[in-house]
């Protein structure tokens, strides 16, 4: 076992599941033609005038999807190929999805359900320029700075772990500290959800007329309530234990999902993606599957 | 990871960059839902017909109110003039039609922004809606500057 905090050594199974899971994921997250076609309120690359709203215009939607296919194709491929290859297709699937995004997030209302992937994109594409960048210079590999794929991982899960750490920092700043004490206030905001939901379509959201069973006893058990979404933050807050080691990966990741579950079942509200990524780099079911295999193999 | 972290923390929200800041910050001032209504005050289905949610549609029109309350010299868009809210929210229901229009559906020819007001006291809720503006849509003619 590798030492804590450092990328893990990658197998050739598991960084083929790795990379075949992430190109169907991102594959995933742009399959629905964008609804917008021009840009309201421009937000990142927009902003320095990059133009997204191509993707946005009809017909062009089948054209990048393919695009994003041969890209992934190329990623999952590069695996018996140089670096080079695999910084093409994941750059192109970054390109993508970035753009894909940005778009949607230029509206005037920001949706937080797919940052994530375009982080742990971005990460990848950032592995894959430092690694061009040691073989250029012939260095070999280190316990700091393992094979392409070990390193690959390791930025996703850098980026995941990201994403909650900075969930919960905010949510620390914002309550000077208070957020768990504060928490049982959650009621109100659960009940919030609920009406947001039945004013979506209200001639069919008789299901959320009223007041949400989960809110009204929520609102009743104040102390129940804080240690209810306790652990919830206190998971976002150290999320970064997960780079610790597989182990550690794995039951973070577990839980992260099982949180994700949770909130999905109180609030209706949910992010399918972020379970996705979690799943396929923390709980790390490539890994899984390869140690399957293997142990399939020795018997 | 730090340095995601911080460009996160820093620039708040540039796509992908972001804060995160659902849900952060539960206190005792009521929380605010969006309710779309036609012209007879019937909240209509507004996410079937153009896609989006009324959280979203919430979200669209607090940034644009803030941006015309911005332009206007107003500091915080809440304290927004009931014009600048009015222009607000016609910017943003013309962007609902042609959202609606694409999907092939149509929005009625009056469109009311109400906003919802949840209070958690004595261990129960109370919900008060007020409205905010009304817009009126022309097929698509806008009568606003786009900004």
């Amino acid at each position: 076992m590798s030492k804590p905090f450092l990328p893990v050594h990658v197998g050739r199974v598991e960084a083929f599941l790795l990379r075949a899971f992430l190109s169907v994921a991102t594959l995933w997250s742009i399959w629905d033609p964008s609804r917008y076609d021009r840009v309201e309120d421009a937000s990142g690359i927009a902003k320095w005038g990059v133009d997204v709203v191509w993707i946005g215009q009809p017909g062009a939607h089948p054209w990048a999807l393919a695009a994003a296919a041969v890209f992934g194709l190329i990623y999952v491929a590069a695996l018996w190929l140089p670096t080079l290859w695999t910084l093409i297709g994941v750059s192109g699937l970054a390109f993508l999805h970035l753009t894909y995004w940005t778009l949607a997030n230029s509206q005037g209302n920001t949706f937080h359900g797919s940052q994530m992937t375009t982080f742990v994109l971005l990460l990848q594409v950032a592995a894959c320029v430092i690694e061009i960048a040691r073989q250029r210079r012939k260095l070999s590999s280190t316990e700091r700075w393992t094979n392409l794929d070990g390193m690959l991982l390791y930025f996703s899960q850098c980026a995941i772990a990201a994403v909650y750490v900075t969930s919960a920092l905010t949510k620390l700043a914002k309550t000077s500290g208070l957020w768990m004490f504060q928490s049982h206030y959650f009621a109100k905001s659960v009940q919030k959800v609920w009406r947001q939901h039945y004013y979506d379509n209200p001639s069919i959201g008789d299901a959320f007329a009223g007041v949400s069973s989960w809110a009204a006893w929520l609102a009743e058990n104040p102390m129940l309530a804080r240690l209810m979404f306790a652990p919830g933050f206190i998971l976002e807050l150290f999320a970064f234990v997960m780079l610790w080691n597989r182990r550690w990966a794995f039951w973070f990741g577990g839980a992260l999902v099982l949180m994700h579950v949770c909130i999905g079942f109180i609030m209706r509200l949910y992010f399918p993606e972020f379970e996705v990524l979690v799943t396929i780099f923390c709980v790390n079911v490539p890994f899984l599957i390869a140690a399957l295999l293997k142990r399939g193999k020795a018997a | 990871m730090v340095i995601v972290i911080v460009a996160c923390l820093l620039v708040r929200d540039s796509y992908p960059l972001n804060n995160f800041p659902m849900y952060a910050d539960p206190g005792p001032e009521p929380s605010v839902f969006t309710v779309v209504a036609d012209g007879a005050d019937q909240p209509i289905d507004i996410r079937r017909i153009t896609g989006e949610t009324s959280a979203k549609v919430g979200k669209k029109y607090v940034d644009a109110r803030n941006e015309f309350a911005r332009v206007a010299g107003i500091r915080e868009g809440a304290k927004a003039t009931p014009e600048i809210k009015q222009q607000a929210w016609q910017e943003v229901a013309e962007r609902l039609e042609r959202l609606a229009t694409r999907r092939k559906k149509n929005l009625p020819p009056v469109l009311r922004l109400k906003s919802g007001e949840i209070f958690q006291e004595n261990g129960g809720f109370r919900e008060v809606i007020t409205p905010v503006a009304e817009a009126r849509l022309s097929g698509g003619k806008s009568s606003v500057t786009p900004k």
